[in-house]
């Protein structure tokens, strides 16, 4: 990866103070893992075909009781969600997100990206979970997840000060 | 999630991009319409099988939309067998399908009960985006699909042998691509 993307991805998210460390993964990936919320982690895996060519795959997981009835609201859900894909494998539920840019364009990505990420997770993660482990009935995970997504605390109103 | 304001002459140069490009691939027409929340290409297109298909591209504004622009690029398989009796294992090899061909997804129109892949993203405006490796993608991909969903209605798997099902899909779709 071009140092300068590379320095442009790491020193913004340590001006966000989300603590992001460098992981070892293969090339031609680079990889860092950062703070998203207070008890969450999310991984960036970015690759650099080219300078201005980067591409940032952000993936953001919880653990979950493994059910089906989950995975088949997880898939029923998954439409509502673009640019965002979840994914539901075994006992792991993942938002994933792609980001295309640039050294220069890389930091707005990246705010807008875990803006929309956290709104998606906070208003239908927590449904699923919920479902899978017998809390809340099926129709009731998909409604209240729905409305949340749609709702009033939508992302432009929780836009970080720029 | 409210949709912020349109301004359309900030998303019309990445439509255009994309029309052109298009218009270079074997696609039957292709159509441009502008709504409120942003502007849509439809292109019809044959797939490898002979079948018709649909490519649709939203292009909506992001968040901070003189920066970023979302972009989802949607194909609607042809219409299959009908899975409602299966919907535990279409989820399960649609979820582990969209884990394994990663950064496209699967997915089903529930109005339609029809699959669609999906590559979606969130980019900078000035991001030279192509739609040609998806849409090739798509070519190898939609057959292996086809198959896939039949064996469904036939031998009705349980969710974990949907996933094995999702797991020989890929292998088959990177063994081609590596072809």
């Amino acid at each position: 990866m071009n140092p300068q993307t590379r320095q442009a991805i790491a020193s913004h998210l340590t001006s966000q103070q989300l603590e992001p460390k460098e992981q070892d993964v293969e090339a031609p990936a680079t990889s860092w893992i950062f703070k998203f919320a207070e008890d969450l982690q999310s991984e960036l895996f970015c690759y650099e075909q080219e300078v201005g060519d980067l591409t940032v795959i952000m993936l953001t997981s919880v653990q979950i009781t493994p059910n089906e009835n989950a995975t088949t609201l997880t898939a029923a859900l998954a439409p509502a969600l673009a640019p965002a894909s979840i994914i539901m494998m075994n006992d792991v539920l993942t938002l994933r997100l792609m980001l295309r840019g640039d050294a220069n364009t890389i930091p707005s990505l990246l705010d807008e990206g875990i803006l929309v990420s956290r709104h998606i997770i906070a208003s239908v993660f927590t449904r699923i979970v919920d479902l899978a482990a017998g809390k809340i009935p099926m129709q009731q995970a998909m409604v209240t997840a729905m409305q949340a997504l749609q709702g009033p605390a939508g992302a432009q109103q929780a836009a970080p000060q720029e | 999630m409210n949709a912020p304001e349109i301004n359309e002459e900030t998303l019309k140069p990445v439509a255009r991009r994309l029309k052109k490009e298009l218009k270079s691939l074997e696609v039957d027409k292709t159509g441009v319409s502008r709504h409120e929340y942003g502007i849509a290409i439809k292109s019809l297109f044959t797939t490898l099988n002979n079948e018709k298909a649909t490519l649709s591209i939203l292009i909506t504004p992001g968040v901070h939309p003189d920066k970023n622009v979302n972009l989802i690029m949607d194909v609607t398989l042809p219409e299959g067998p009908n899975m409602e009796q299966h919907l535990n294992a279409l989820s399960a090899f649609m979820q582990h399908s969209t884990a394994l061909l990663s950064p496209m997804s699967m997915l089903v129109d529930m109005r339609t009960n029809q699959i669609v892949l999906r590559q979606s993203q969130l980019m900078a405006l000035n991001y030279p985006i192509t739609c040609t490796p998806f849409f090739n993608a798509v070519q190898i991909l939609t057959p292996l699909i086809q198959q896939t969903l039949q064996s469904i209605v036939k031998i009705n798997p349980t969710p974990e042998d949907a996933r094995k099902m999702a797991d020989l899909l890929s292998e088959s779709f990177y063994g081609a691509l590596s072809e």
